[in-house]
């Protein structure tokens, strides 16, 4: 083992890899989370023709894996003609702006779930409670629906930000350098798989125990404890 | 009807003859099952009614119809000699056709929930302060100095940081009490406010209760409280089967109930 060539080649490169995977990560849960609200809003409306959409949406994002969505957009959406002449080509012939546009809206559909299930979680006598009081049914959703129901969703929420994180993996298949590509370039040059995919599983898991972290603390924010039973 | 009531507050006999809440022949029914089978209904400024009967009599549906909880299925309200603007949906019952109107209703018509209903994610004080923020358009500070004054006056001024489930049912039913005075309402509904507490807590939400009657309030109250009833009612009303049954002062309906249902009912509460 060549400990100077570990730390002055290797290891940049496999903190670069984190890099692109945090970032994609960031960007990703966050754009999907923006997303999400006006569907998760939508799939728990009582008027069938307003939860259609946002159905069909979630229905296709979660019922088919995240690699093949990625190669829909990666490999797919090049062979139109009228996409390659759009201003959209800019970005879509990057496969980063690729894995950045699948892996939010994969993720948007997830969480659009979770939002659903945690707005119609939020007690019906809390949400009579603020009409009672006067409330319009939009006042009630943005004061009291929502922030109750983000409450209720954060659990679920920081469970599928990990699950994107591992998820992100896929993104090497299509020439992008997060640590999965990283690794897989520098065991090309080493020849060292079981040391280097170690390495890259001790990555994950140190991201996962900071994200873990992370949402611990927003959720000691929000008291969220104090949502438990009387 | 003959004579005008004596506003509790002033001592003065009122000449204004425009009735805090009037209800007009209201019906509702679930699917086949007919529950208020027209109840009429007048509470003038200063009115504590009781709403009495057993379980199933139709007391809770019809308090939570009028402020639109639950959808009559016909009726009128009228509030401070205003009408309620209904339309009939799909499913045959009546909704509001103006929800401005509704909501500026409900923002006047207190309602207090038997399971107190506050919400858990909020501090007391927040809790509070939200509506009349919201929907009165009150400064943070202002509302607050409002509530903390409530807090004090019903008794927990020192949870005012604590949350919901940090206090006793007693304490939240008081906090939601606090809740609804923020709002200042002309009406306050009472829907079996005491009915989810431990014994040794009923006393301290009736004495609340009680102090609000006494400050010539206008309240409608369902509850099984029967003495507390007839301490603090100008008027009992009883349902049975979803009609009125009998009415009038507390010592008539407790004493020389007319309906044989009545006499039934009150003689197995004493």
């Amino acid at each position: 083992m060549n400990w100077e060539l570990f730390f002055d080649k290797w290891l940049p490169k496999m903190l670069d890899g984190a890099g692109v995977t945090l970032e994609l990560l960031a960007i990703a849960v966050v754009a999907g989370l923006i997303l999400a609200i006006p569907l998760g809003i939508a799939r728990s409306s009582s008027k069938p023709w307003v939860r259609a959409l946002p159905y069909s949406y979630i229905f296709f994002f979660r019922g088919t894996p995240l690699l093949l969505q990625l190669f829909l957009v990666y490999y797919g959406l090049s062979q139109f003609e009228a996409v390659r002449q759009s201003w959209a080509w800019n970005y879509l012939r990057d496969p980063y702006w690729c894995a950045l546009i699948t892996m939010t809206m994969h993720t948007a559909a997830y969480i659009a779930e979770i939002l659903r299930g945690a707005i119609q979680a939020v007690p019906t006598g809390e949400v009579e409670a603020a009409r009672a009081l006067g409330m319009s049914r939009s006042k009630a959703l943005l004061y009291i629906i929502l922030p109750r129901a983000a409450r209720i969703a954060l659990p679920a929420y920081s469970n599928e930000v990990i699950l994107m994180l591992k998820a992100s993996a896929v993104v090497y298949t299509v020439t992008l350098f997060d640590i999965m590509g990283q690794t897989r370039t520098i065991i090309a040059r080493t020849y060292q798989a079981e040391l280097y995919f170690f390495i890259a599983g001790l990555f994950y898991l140190a991201i996962t125990l900071v994200l873990t972290q992370i949402f611990r603390f927003i959720e000691h924010k929000l008291r969220v404890d104090m949502l438990q039973g009387r | 009807m003959a004579q005008a009531p004596i506003n509790r507050t002033t001592g003065v006999r009122s000449l204004v003859t425009q009735p805090a809440l009037e209800i007009r022949n209201l019906h509702k029914s679930y699917g086949d099952l007919e529950v208020l089978k027209g109840i009429s209904l007048t509470a003038r400024d200063g009115d504590v009614i009781s709403i009495l009967g057993s379980s199933g009599s139709g007391k809770s549906t019809f308090l939570r119809c009028l402020n639109l909880l639950e959808n009559p299925n016909e009726g009128e309200i009228h509030f401070a000699g205003e009408q309620l603007k209904l339309k009939r949906s799909k499913s045959g019952a009546l909704i509001a056709a103006d929800s401005k109107q509704i909501n500026r209703f409900r923002s006047q018509m207190g309602f207090v929930f038997q399971n107190f209903n506050l919400w858990p994610h909020m501090s007391v004080l927040d809790n509070i302060i939200e509506a009349p923020r919201r929907v009165l358009g009150q400064s943070k500070a202002e509302a607050s100095e409002i509530a903390e004054a409530l807090l004090a006056k019903v008794g927990i001024a020192d949870k005012r940081h604590a949350f919901p489930n940090q206090l006793s049912g007693g304490q939240q039913q008081r906090a939601a009490i606090a809740r609804t005075l923020a709002m200042q309402p002309r009406v306050i509904l009472f829907d079996e406010p005491t009915s989810a507490l431990d014994p040794e807590m009923v006393q301290e939400v009736l004495s609340v209760i009680r102090a609000l009657a006494d400050e010539g309030r206008t309240m409608l109250l369902v509850t099984h409280e029967m003495s507390f009833a007839r301490q603090v009612s100008s008027e009992i009303v009883f349902l049975h089967q979803g009609l009125v049954e009998e009415q009038g002062t507390p010592d008539k309906v407790f004493d020389n109930p007319t309906s044989e249902r009545c006499k039934q009912f009150m003689s197995s509460h004493r």
